[in-house]
């Protein structure tokens, strides 16, 4: 609780189907000051954008209803500033490239390391 | 003095048309294949050349002993002729016929009434015939018959010249009627067999399609259980890593030796499952790989990075030496797998204090040989190929269980044979086991 009033009010919103991911990295970012708000789908994740105005988006691209890939360029548009880290199980270049020209900024391989995880959550707070 | 010179020339002239009609009787004759065509001309130019009304060829059977009448004659029915079929024996005695010899110019009054009785239904009233000798074997005669004012000396002497180019026809006819008879054969044979072999071509087809639905099944499948293992492992690890990092609070010391366990065979389960799927996916060739030039020093110095903090925590030494080398022609992802497994091996089995070195220098004339020695007690020579057995494991000396999913090497050496190198272990110079890893340099592909 602490660390949280003593951090910039960061925002980051975690979409992923699976409760298990979700709960981990949620309480992980809580652990380290961020503020979590999260989403099970991409229909989700759109709704909750319009309402809370992320700083970071980590954003799965697998999901039943709307997959993250599908929701990208819509939640780029809705939140412009927001830093998007992409979570993928495959990378390869194609995709990333896609990704990217969609309004990824990162990506971070599944299963995740938490240190990588940290580092990239953390960098979208420091950019510029 | 006139009148002799006509004659002369008369006679001159006949015997060029005789000359002409035997050279192009020769000539036809040599180049007739079928018999029913050979049959037919022959007769038709024997007659006509020695002017004879009449003209059969009969050949001889050795089976039956019989004399057989062949279709088509000159100015016989042929049916007459298909009938005309006797014993030579019959023959011998009736005609005095002896094989080899000539008869000529017997007029029906000269036969008797059993002669008589053979000849009366071809209508002859006087009858040459000549044997048709091949290599000094009687195959039968030429026949022929009615020439007015009978057959002269020359007429039975070209009857003589005839029959012997007629024998030949004969026989080249025979031969190749052979050989059309064998082709046609050889023909249907070969039909048989090429429907056989195309009803196994479409069978195997067929086969070969529901084998590739399975296995895209197969792989399908795996594809999922990977997805559906990983997945909770996955979050069975996050948590662990979450308590570990105190995500949710100070840990007593007690839980969290029991959390670092967890941890490690979580990882070791995940490994295995990814070595397996690796397998799995290899021996279904379902691996492609990404070839590109690849530097021998900077594929070593990764796969050292990587094993470092494993090699610390052992403490054991990892030792680089790389001669100059040309470029590998090789997917950079899979020889670092190779490299990764090799060496974490060789680190597991270095007891402390001990050394694992790389080596790299080349293998004339196109080839890159990758060495990975440590200091560990060896390998003995009746395990060393079958350390690349699936599941093999050798024991450890430090009597820990295996930490690895046994597929390690086995994985190895598949994914060097798939690049067309090898891999083996050899005798270390100090003890120790060695592995030797030879992959194809970049030659001018990678240029």
């Amino acid at each position: 609780m602490l660390s949280e009033l003593s951090r910039p009010p960061g925002l980051v919103l975690v979409v992923d189907d699976e409760a298990d991911l979700l709960e981990i990295v949620s309480d992980r970012l809580r652990g380290e000051g961020y503020r979590v708000e999260t989403a099970r789908d991409g229909v989700e994740a759109l709704d909750r954008v319009r309402e809370v105005r992320p700083d970071c988006i980590i954003l799965d691209l697998k999901m039943p209803r709307l997959g993250g890939f599908e929701a990208l360029a819509e939640l780029r548009r809705e939140a412009p500033a927001a830093y998007v880290i992409v979570l993928t199980g495959s990378p390869n270049r194609p995709l990333a490239e896609a990704c990217r020209a969609r309004g990824a900024d990162d990506f971070l391989l599944k299963p995740f390391d938490p240190r990588e995880l940290s580092r990239l959550t953390a960098r979208a707070f420091h950019r510029g | 003095m006139i009148a002799a010179l006509e004659s002369l020339v008369g006679r001159r002239r006949r015997r060029y048309r005789e000359l002409e009609g035997l050279h192009e009787i020769s000539q036809a004759f040599a180049a007739m294949t079928d018999m029913q065509e050979t049959y037919g001309r022959l007769t038709r130019r024997i007659a006509e050349l020695i002017g004879a009304e009449k003209c059969v060829i009969s050949l001889y059977e050795p089976a039956t002993r019989e004399l057989v009448g062949q279709a088509p004659g000159y100015n016989v029915p042929d049916d007459l002729i298909r009938r005309f079929r006797y014993p030579v024996d019959a023959l011998r005695t009736a005609f005095n016929f002896r094989e080899g010899a000539i008869m000529v110019n017997r007029r029906p009054a000269d036969f008797d009434l059993a002669q008589r009785a053979i000849l009366e239904p071809f209508g002859v009233y006087n009858l040459t015939e000549a044997p048709l000798m091949l290599e000094g074997r009687f195959i039968g005669k030429v026949s022929i018959g009615n020439k007015p004012g009978g057959f002269s000396r020359t007429d039975v002497s070209l009857l003589a010249v005839f029959a012997a180019q007629a024998a030949i026809a004969v026989r080249n006819a025979r031969v190749y009627t052979e050989l059309q008879r064998l082709a046609s054969g050889l023909e249907a044979k070969v039909r048989a067999r090429t429907a056989e072999l195309e009803a196994t071509n479409r069978e195997l087809a067929d086969s070969h399609a529901r084998l590739r639905e399975l296995d895209e099944l197969k792989s399908d499948f795996l594809g999922n259980v990977s997805h559906e293992l990983r997945t909770p492992l996955a979050a069975i690890k996050g948590f662990v890593d979450n308590l570990l990092d105190g995500v949710k609070g100070p840990l007593p010391a007690p839980q969290r030796h029991y959390l670092v366990r967890m941890k490690d065979n979580v990882e070791r389960l995940s490994r295995m499952v990814s070595d397996l799927l690796d397998l799995t996916r290899i021996e279904a060739g379902r691996i492609e790989l990404v070839r590109q030039a690849l530097d021998p020093a900077a594929a070593l110095t990764e796969a050292t990075e990587g094993l470092r903090p494993l090699a610390r925590a052992r403490d054991v030494r990892l030792a680089l030496d790389v001669a100059p080398c040309p470029t590998l022609w090789a997917d950079p992802d899979k020889i670092h797998q190779v490299l990764t497994n090799l060496l974490s091996n060789a680190v597991k089995f270095t007891p402390p204090g001990g050394e694992v070195t790389l080596l790299a220098c080349p293998d004339p004339p196109d080839m890159v040989r990758l060495t990975v020695r440590d200091t560990g007690p060896g390998i003995p020579a009746a395990e060393r190929e079958r350390v690349f057995d699936k599941f093999y494991q050798v024991g450890r000396l430090d009597g820990d269980r295996p930490s690895g999913s046994g597929l390690g090497l086995t994985i190895a050496r598949h994914l060097v044979e798939l690049h067309g190198g090898r891999v083996w272990v050899e005798d270390g110079t100090a003890g120790g086991s060695t592995f030797v890893a030879v992959l194809p340099a970049a030659g001018e592909a990678g240029m």
